[in-house]
């Protein structure tokens, strides 16, 4: 068996990149006013945020109208924690820092297992072919065990390190690997 | 004849099948309005918040002008009152330094429309609440965005208000 590449990072989305120095000088200042309590700069970052933040929370939680919800709270969240923003990062990583928590947070209260479907994992892997994805990735990905599919968003296309995500799941370094290679493995013969 | 069995992708497929993800997906639904529902906008500077409760004070303050000429009959009376309101006042009113200066001049003229109890009583409660609203401008001299000193200083300005307006009517 070919050994996984644990280390193949993402960043690998497709529009994802570096943001232009003028944008990210105008986010600054939107962000700066949105501290000041100015709720039209907030849309504005919202506007340039909103679709990243969907994207994430659905890939987290599997579901349309809940990652809605999520995107929502999340946002909310942001406000409210606007404060404690100091730019050492960019706004974006820490917006969707804040979401991630948001989705992880709610997907604990009802009753995700991040640690102990690794079983299950094996077992939808093992039945590979009663699934076809039709080459389609998301839909592969919603069919992953919440567990091993928020590592893989988390590592795979959020560019968490394990340790991160152990503490942000509160799991161990090693199940978030042992997560990440059975989910890697069963995404390989799902799209096959 | 059996299906031959597919060939798993390798890491590289699956690293190249990954980057095709788009990192935006676009809701069906609008968000933004739950959103603004949802946030808690902090209070305006003063100097903006300050206009709408200089209007409230100002109506306030023109009530008890009102009751004044309208009930007394002391011509010198009322044309130090009038001269508290002369046209180049009320155009600078909507100014806190401006309502609170016409405050100051309009309540030796509740003085002695009231009795001396009430009178007494009213003075010292504005004593204080003009106190607490020079500590804060102070401070704000120091943190001029800061939230809470401005959301302090517009409550106190609606007290302000308030405690007028109940001299006003008891004058009547």
């Amino acid at each position: 068996m070919p050994a996984v590449n644990l280390s193949s990072r993402a960043s690998v989305l497709a529009d994802k990149g570096p943001p232009e120095p003028a944008l990210d000088i105008q986010e600054k200042k939107l962000v700066k006013a949105a501290q000041n309590g100015d709720s039209k700069a907030f849309e504005q970052l919202y506007r340039v945020h909103h679709a990243r933040v969907y994207a994430l929370s659905l890939r987290l939680c599997g579901d349309r109208h809940w990652a809605e919800d999520l995107s929502q709270e999340a946002f909310v969240r942001a406000w409210n924690k606007l404060a404690s923003f100091k730019g050492d990062s960019q706004f974006g990583t820490w917006l969707y820092r804040v979401t991630a928590n948001v989705v992880i947070s709610n997907l604990r209260r009802n009753k995700a297992k991040f640690e102990d479907d690794l079983d299950s994992v094996a077992e939808v892997a093992s039945q590979a072919g009663q699934f076809d994805a039709d080459g389609d990735i998301e839909k592969a990905l919603h069919k992953l065990p919440d567990g091993a599919r928020t590592v893989l968003v988390l590592f795979s296309i959020e560019g968490y390190t394990h340790e991160e995500i152990a503490s942000t799941l509160d799991i161990a370094v090693g199940t978030s690997k042992a997560q990440l290679h059975r989910a890697r493995n069963a995404l390989k013969t799902w799209l096959a | 004849m059996s299906e031959t069995p597919k060939t798993p992708l390798n890491d590289s497929e699956l690293d190249a099948k990954l980057a095709t993800l788009s990192a935006r997906i676009e809701p069906e639904n609008e968000l933004w309005p739950q959103i603004a529902a949802q946030i808690h906008v902090p209070a305006r500077p003063w100097w903006q918040a300050g206009s709408a409760v200089a209007a409230s004070l100002l109506v306030g303050v023109l009530g008890i002008t009102a009751a004044l000429f309208t009930g007394l009959q002391n011509q010198h009376l009322r044309g130090e009152i009038a001269a508290n309101f002369d046209v180049r006042q009320q155009n600078t009113a909507m100014m806190p330094a401006s309502y609170t200066a016409a405050n100051a001049a309009t309540t030796p003229l509740i003085d002695q429309c009231l009795q001396p109890s009430q009178a007494q009583v009213i003075e010292q409660n504005l004593g204080i609440i003009q106190s607490a609203i020079n500590e804060i401008n102070s401070a704000l001299e120091q943190a001029p965005n800061n939230p809470a000193l401005n959301k302090r200083l517009l409550d106190l300005s609606k007290q302000q208000v308030n405690l007028i307006n109940r001299a006003n009517a008891i004058s009547l």
